[in-house]
């Protein structure tokens, strides 16, 4: 018999203490709606790298996918430099979402631009 | 100064552990450090004999600030059934909550500060801790020389672990428990999920690195006027009454209240460091250098040459503390020193060695030798003297006056300032030699010298606002920050700010403690060590007192900012000698008498 203290906010801060924040956002669509439905997830596959980033499931299901087309552990003659390039390749990916995410947040700016007044503290004040 | 020279004298040495990584040099803990918006606030009321057995606790459970949780709780063995009574009808009237103390440890302790990962908090947290323990024992791994709390007899459960630290702080934790926190599926995916070790906060810690004082619940709560202020009674070890558990109750809304004052006052500052990380005045000096994003030196230089270290280490004597006449009514003349080591640290242009990338050491034996030979009173009026102080030298001492570690009462090293005459050659801070020469006249002969110099200014040093205000703007990388605390206390206290007395803090938590650090841990057997002295070289040799070197552990600081402030009192003792004068006694403060 082990104790249980499975209520709701225990288990929101065991997820929180899972992916290591209290602020967590899906790198990939900015999901931060719940923190059950994000993952940690490799930067490159674990045999390379022990870096990770926070992914919703469907990102990390779709990052996943590219790994495919690369071996998941060092093959070539040159581990090292294998396992910096498999490196690179994944933070790029991870970049790029992110450069897609600030592209969008960019267009929407401009969209909001026509129609929104400049914020003054004062006046808020 | 002492009368009688000792016959045996020690010197400091620097110690390292074989192969260890200085702690400065580790990296710092990653993941968020902030506790969730739970926090549990809890007291115990105990016996007064010796074995201070617990008889009731009132706890308050809180979310965001928002009382969720109030009761009591106790162990019905302790208790006689008039005072069980007594609680049970207490709680009642006053809608409270009873667990017994096992429920108390399991459905509250343990789900809110453990499974929520809340903040628990307290004052005098250790002592209510151990009240409530089902068990004790030594605690191991980080924490050893502490002692661990058994909260629950389930292994799945924690145990918290508490060390002493000082009369005002102790470190706490909880212990890895004995079950798999890591699910299955990132477990084969490689992955960990680190052990959650708890946030606790003790108030009577938090309020003595905030105000640099020490407090008990009522005096807090006097200095902060918190709306609940802590009652008196006189009940204590008594049959269990209404106005006890009033009084008992009272206390916890009290800590609550005290915690929220200062915390408000910790968050004024703008440091990221978390609350419950702040055991000291100098956990607030680490926290706003980390905020101006300083590398630590030993972080920089991680293979700086030990035997250096052991030549600065043998010169370091600390803070000069001396009373002269005692039980002896005398007329006195105050005189007090303003924020002493800043001011020796900006005086000697320090702050570009806790910025610097690199250090370098240059031989200076025989300008130095010429600068001792030179070297009036009056030239101690001029900033650059004081900036040709950063240097040590070692002295074949010949009834020379300088600071001498011994034991004066046949038992305890402490330090003196003594006419010494030694024929192994000593290490000293060049101040240590200018105070000889200006309190004898005669100038001691240099063997060695050494010249430190900071080398280039780091990168990404950010400038930071003092408690936000864009007035009490710092920028580490454009001026001397030691002046600059000093400069800004000054206008805080002509404008009648409050924040002059925690500008105080800060400035002295920076300037000098945090660069002297050494943690000292007590293992259970003789572990082996480097020992490095006065004639830099390391011998090994095996001990139980194991230290270890602090975050910011910058040993030619500490050396030579407490060598500079020695020459500062030994300044104002030949000035007043001039005048006629005599002196008492000085914690860094002089009373003259005539």
């Amino acid at each position: 018999m082990t104790n249980k203290y499975e209520d709701s906010d225990t288990r929101l801060e065991k997820a929180y203490g899972r992916l290591g924040t209290r602020n967590p956002t899906c790198v990939g669509c900015e999901f931060d709606g719940s923190p059950f439905a994000l993952e940690l997830a490799h930067i490159a596959p674990r045999e390379f790298h022990d870096d990770v980033g926070i992914l919703c499931s469907n990102c990390h299901r779709v990052q996943s996918d590219s790994e495919k087309d690369y071996p998941y552990q060092p093959q070539s003659n040159n581990p090292q430099m294998e396992t910096i390039g498999r490196y690179l390749l994944g933070v790029s990916e991870f970049l790029q979402m992110i450069a897609a995410r600030l592209s969008e947040f960019g267009q929407w700016l401009l969209v909001q631009s026509e129609h929104v007044l400049p914020y003054t503290p004062e006046e808020m004040a | 100064m002492s009368e009688q020279s000792p016959s045996e004298i020690f010197v400091r040495a620097y110690t390292e552990k074989p192969g260890a990584r200085p702690v400065a040099a580790k990296p710092r803990l990653g993941g968020d450090d902030n506790p969730s918006p739970w926090t549990l606030t809890f007291d115990c009321e105990t016996t007064v004999d010796a074995t201070q057995t617990l008889r009731v606790g009132v706890f308050q459970v809180r979310k965001s600030g928002k009382l969720k949780q109030e009761g009591l709780f106790f162990d019905p063995q302790y208790l006689c059934d008039e005072d069980i009574a007594e609680i049970e009808y207490f709680a009642e009237i006053n809608q409270l909550e009873i667990r017994s103390t096992e429920e108390f440890r399991k459905d509250v302790l343990l789900k809110i500060v453990y499974h929520r990962r809340g903040l628990l908090i307290g004052f005098n947290l250790p002592f209510d801790m151990s009240r409530i323990a089902i068990e004790h024992g030594a605690a191991r791994g980080s924490m050893r020389g502490g002692f661990t709390f058994s909260l629950n007899k389930y292994k799945s459960e924690p145990h918290a672990r508490v060390k002493h630290l000082s009369a005002r702080a102790s470190l706490m934790d909880f212990a890895a428990p004995g079950k798999q926190e890591t699910p299955r599926g990132m477990r084969n995916k490689g992955m960990k999920v680190p052990h959650h070790r708890g946030y606790f906060l003790d108030v009577k810690t938090f309020a003595a690195s905030l105000t640099s004082r020490s407090f008990s619940l009522g005096s807090l709560c006097k200095h902060l006027k918190t709306t609940t202020q802590k009652r008196d009674t006189d009940e204590h070890g008594g049959p269990i009454t209404s106005e006890y558990l009033n009084y008992a109750r009272a206390d916890v809304q009290a800590t609550w209240e005290c915690y929220e004052k200062l915390q408000k006052q910790y968050d004024d500052h703008g440091l990221e460091t978390a609350s419950h990380r702040i055991l000291s005045e100098a956990s607030i000096g680490k926290a706003y250098l980390k905020q101006m994003n300083i590398q630590p030196f030993l972080a920089n230089l991680p293979d700086s040459p030990r035997e250096i270290f052991g030549k600065i280490m043998c010169a370091y004597y600390g803070g000069r503390a001396e009373v002269r006449i005692r039980r002896t009514p005398t007329q006195v003349l105050y005189c007090d020193f303003k924020s002493m080591y800043p001011t020796v640290s900006a005086l000697m242009g320090l702050w570009p060695f806790v910025v610097a990338k690199a250090l370098s050491i240059n031989g200076a034996t025989s300008e130095t030798q010429t600068f001792l030979n030179d070297v009036r009173l009056e030239d101690m009026q001029s900033p650059d003297t004081w900036k040709r102080l950063r240097t040590l030298v070692r002295i074949r001492t010949d009834n020379d006056l300088l600071p001498v570690r011994a034991k004066y009462d046949g038992k305890t090293n402490t330090i003196g300032l003594n006419h010494i005459t030694n024929e192994q050659p000593l290490w000293y801070t060049l101040a240590d030699c200018v105070t000889s020469k200006l309190l004898t006249g005669k100038t001691p002969v240099i063997d060695e010298a050494m010249t430190f110099e900071p080398g280039d200014v780091q990168s990404d040093l950010q400038p930071i606002k003092l408690f936000g205000k864009p007035e009490y703007r710092v920028d580490p990388t454009k001026e001397d920050v030691f002046t600059r605390f000093i400069d800004l206390r000054d206008e805080a206290k002509e404008k009648g700010d409050p924040v002059q007395q925690a500008i105080k803090i800060v400035a002295n938590s920076t300037s000098y403690g945090i660069f002297i650090e050494v943690n000292r841990d007590d293992a259970p057997k003789p572990e082996p060590l480097d020992v490095y002295g006065p004639a830099g070289h390391s011998h090994n040799t095996t001990t139980t007192a194991v230290e270890e070197p602090g975050r910011y552990f910058h040993p030619l600081l500490g050396t030579l900012i407490t060598g500079a402030a020695r020459l500062m009192l030994a300044l104002s003792e030949r000035t007043a000698a001039d005048q006629g004068l005599n002196w008492v006694g000085n914690p860094r403060e002089n009373k003259w008498c005539s």
